[in-house]
């Protein structure tokens, strides 16, 4: 593409272009002042309590992180909504929660549930999605309807009870920090840095590998990709394959501290749902911004609004899409 | 459209009504309440959704949750307040359509895939509302004891009475709903869907027709909804799950996404799968999950796209309608 002159207005840092951008821009303005403010009250008032909070936000936007990024990268590159996340979640969770349960070893659950789940959404992707390519939203109603399969076959075989798997003993406990005297449980610490290393390895995949570049390239055009010489077919299901794989491992992380039950792959689902449509679609680090966003509005609501802490995420969800409709980092459609 | 062919359809109308009239007489009570009034009721629901997909281009979620709120508020207004039940129902209404507003302002400006996406999120935020706000839901365990009030001297509570009832209802939201659709308004939802763009550019406000057609969408949703709760005489976080939620796209689905009367036939099918699908396995999601992957593969028309194209070709004519631009080409 010909280089094109930046026209000079868009050099201004900031041009209201109507009513409602000035409005949104005060409306952020303020509930950043309000968030600061709180923050400052609460560390002096209570810094423990404050602090384990933080990091129960942190550590469950990791978690949220780690799901959701499955869910942008099949979304970005493939424009395929992957309704079936929340039940491939569970169903990874469950298929690891079996394996360290028979075996008493966690990491081969790990395996297992990772494992399982990137053949499960290969086999999705090349039996049923690959045949619609192109018409998306046909492609979700279908994985709705592998979201309810999965999710009554669990039921089925796992029953409604909760499962929660065993962590290896180094994991668990709790460790003492040195902020603020909290005592904090290693396994959610464990998760949260499992999270930054995977989020930064993605990172590093998608901007430095060839195969990270045939991606982003397939992102912006897909058929110039195509047209290239690039087997696009193969880059589909290894991205599906990756994402499957990423969602599948987070089932088996997150069942080991929260536990496994029917209705969870719902709530996957939803916050999937909420951490890419606040970070913007088909972005990682939005993502990872929307995530832990999500999960500190989560934990702190939690606390201090327990009434109402659902629509205090939900005000999240809405506030982002008033001043951003693409999301945090999502570009225009 | 040849006159034998509209004598045909007049015939057949008149044969249905009938049926429909005289149905509650001769039928078992089971086939009444169970599948009857269930079946009218879920499929004013559908019909919602029906009308915003076919008509408007709008793949919604929202339409079980705001046909929940209906239900919510009738519950709350009647029992936790003593309301008169007739005097809640314009209230509910009123709350459903609010709420819709509230949905399309937040979703009406992205499309396709991306509308679907909000009006899940949605759909299951005022779930987990459900379940948190206590004060007003009860929390888990819902609002129990909702009676359906006393209609000219005629207690609903009788199966005939509410028969014909939920009948009427579900008469007057399939004939609104085809005005609207054959109305200017109509029209122009029409053209929104086919094209938002050139639709703009014609000096349409796009956005502000999305909001209008869903809102009297979410109006249809909460009649079906008042009927639903004086149906189950009770709401709970569990009537607005992601399940029941899905459960409405699947009625509309199988009844295929651009037929009015579709909504019926999908949600006798699902209705009578639900009462019959248990003697023989327990995995009843399972089975009707499939169906629905499989009717999404083969025949985006559903159970009447399937009937019609089987009638075109003993016809020898083309083979039945047009595919649906619903499925095929939104969201690109």
């Amino acid at each position: 593409m010909a280089a094109q002159a930046i026209p000079a207005a868009r050099r201004r840092l900031w041009r209201p272009q109507s009513a409602t951008e000035v409005v949104s821009v005060i409306a952020v303005a303020a509930a950043v002042a309000f968030v600061l403010q709180f923050v400052a009250r609460r560390l002096s008032s209570d810094a423990t309590q404050f602090v384990t909070i933080a990091l129960n936000g942190l550590t469950l936007g990791a978690l949220y992180f780690l799901v959701a990024s499955g869910f942008t990268l099949i979304f970005g590159l493939m424009r395929v909504t992957n309704m079936a996340h929340g039940a491939f979640y569970l169903l990874g969770g469950y298929i690891g929660f079996e394996v360290s349960d028979r075996t008493g070893n966690w990491y081969l659950g790990v395996l297992a549930g990772t494992v399982a789940i990137a053949a499960l959404g290969i086999g999705v992707q090349q039996l049923l999605l690959r045949r619609l390519q192109g018409q998306d939203l046909r492609e979700a109603l279908i994985t709705i309807g592998l979201a309810i399969v999965i999710a009554d076959q669990c039921l089925a075989y796992w029953g409604g009870s909760p499962r929660d798997l065993i962590v290896p003993t180094g994991l668990s406990g709790a460790k003492e920090l040195q902020v603020a005297e909290v005592i904090y449980p290693t396994y959610r610490l464990f998760v949260l840095g499992l999270a930054t290393a995977l989020g930064v390895g993605l990172w590093v995949l998608l901007r430095h590998s060839k195969l990270g570049i045939t991606i982003r390239a397939g992102v912006d055009d897909r058929r110039m990709v195509a047209a290239l010489g690039v087997n696009v077919q193969i880059i589909f299901a290894v991205v599906f394959a990756l994402g499957a794989a990423l969602v599948g491992f987070s089932g088996v992380a997150g069942g080991s501290y929260l536990s496994l039950a029917p209705g969870e792959d719902g709530r996957y689902l939803l916050f999937s749902l909420i951490v890419v449509i606040v970070g913007g679609m088909g972005s990682v680090t939005g993502a990872a911004i929307g995530a832990a966003l999500v999960g500190l509005v989560d934990q702190f609501a939690a606390v201090y609004v327990p009434t109402y802490s659902v629509l205090l995420t939900f005000g999240l969800m809405v506030l982002v899409l008033a001043v951003r409709p693409q999301g945090l980092l999502g570009r225009p459609a | 459209m040849t006159t034998r062919l509209g004598n045909r359809r007049t015939l057949g109308l008149v044969v249905l009504v009938a049926f429909l009239i005289a149905f509650p007489f001769f039928a078992s009570s089971f086939w009444v309440v169970s599948i009857g009034i269930k079946t009218l009721w879920l499929g004013i629901a559908a019909l919602s959704l029906i009308f915003l997909a076919g008509t408007v281009g709008m793949v919604s979620l929202a339409q079980t949750a705001i046909y929940g709120s209906a239900g919510y508020v009738v519950a709350h207004l009647t029992v936790m307040q003593g309301w008169n039940g007739w005097l809640a129902v314009p209230v509910a209404l009123a709350v459903a359509v609010t709420l819709a507003i509230f949905v399309a302002l937040i979703s009406a400006r992205s499309s396709g895939i991306y509308f679907l996406m909000l009006t899940l999120a949605v759909a299951v935020f005022l779930y987990f509302f459900a379940l948190q706000y206590r004060p007003f839901t009860q929390g888990f365990s819902g609002i129990n004891g909702v009676h359906a009030p006393d209609l000219f001297g005629l207690s609903l509570r009788d199966p005939t009475t509410f028969w014909f009832l939920a009948l009427a209802v579900a008469l007057a939201a399939y004939l609104a709903v085809r005005g609207v659709i054959a109305s200017p308004f109509g029209l122009t939802l029409k053209g929104v869907r086919d094209s938002a763009p050139r639709m703009a550019a014609l000096g349409y406000n796009v956005t502000a027709h999305r909001v209008v057609a869903f809102a009297f969408a979410g109006l249809v949703a909460a009649c079906g909804g008042v009927l639903a709760v004086w149906y189950n005489g009770q709401i709970a976080p569990g009537s607005i799950d992601l399940t029941r939620t899905i459960d409405v796209l699947v009625i509309a689905v199988i009844g295929g996404l651009y037929r009015l009367e579709g909504a019926w036939v999908g949600a006798l099918a699902v209705t009578l799968l639900t009462n019959f699908a248990n003697d023989y396995t327990a995995r009843f999601n399972t089975v009707i999950g499939l169906i629905f992957i499989g009717i999404l593969l083969l025949s985006p028309g559903g159970i009447a796209g399937i009937w019609e194209n089987a009638a075109g070709r003993i016809r020898g004519g083309r083979s039945g309608r047009p595919q649906p631009p619903v499925i095929e080409g939104a969201g690109r």
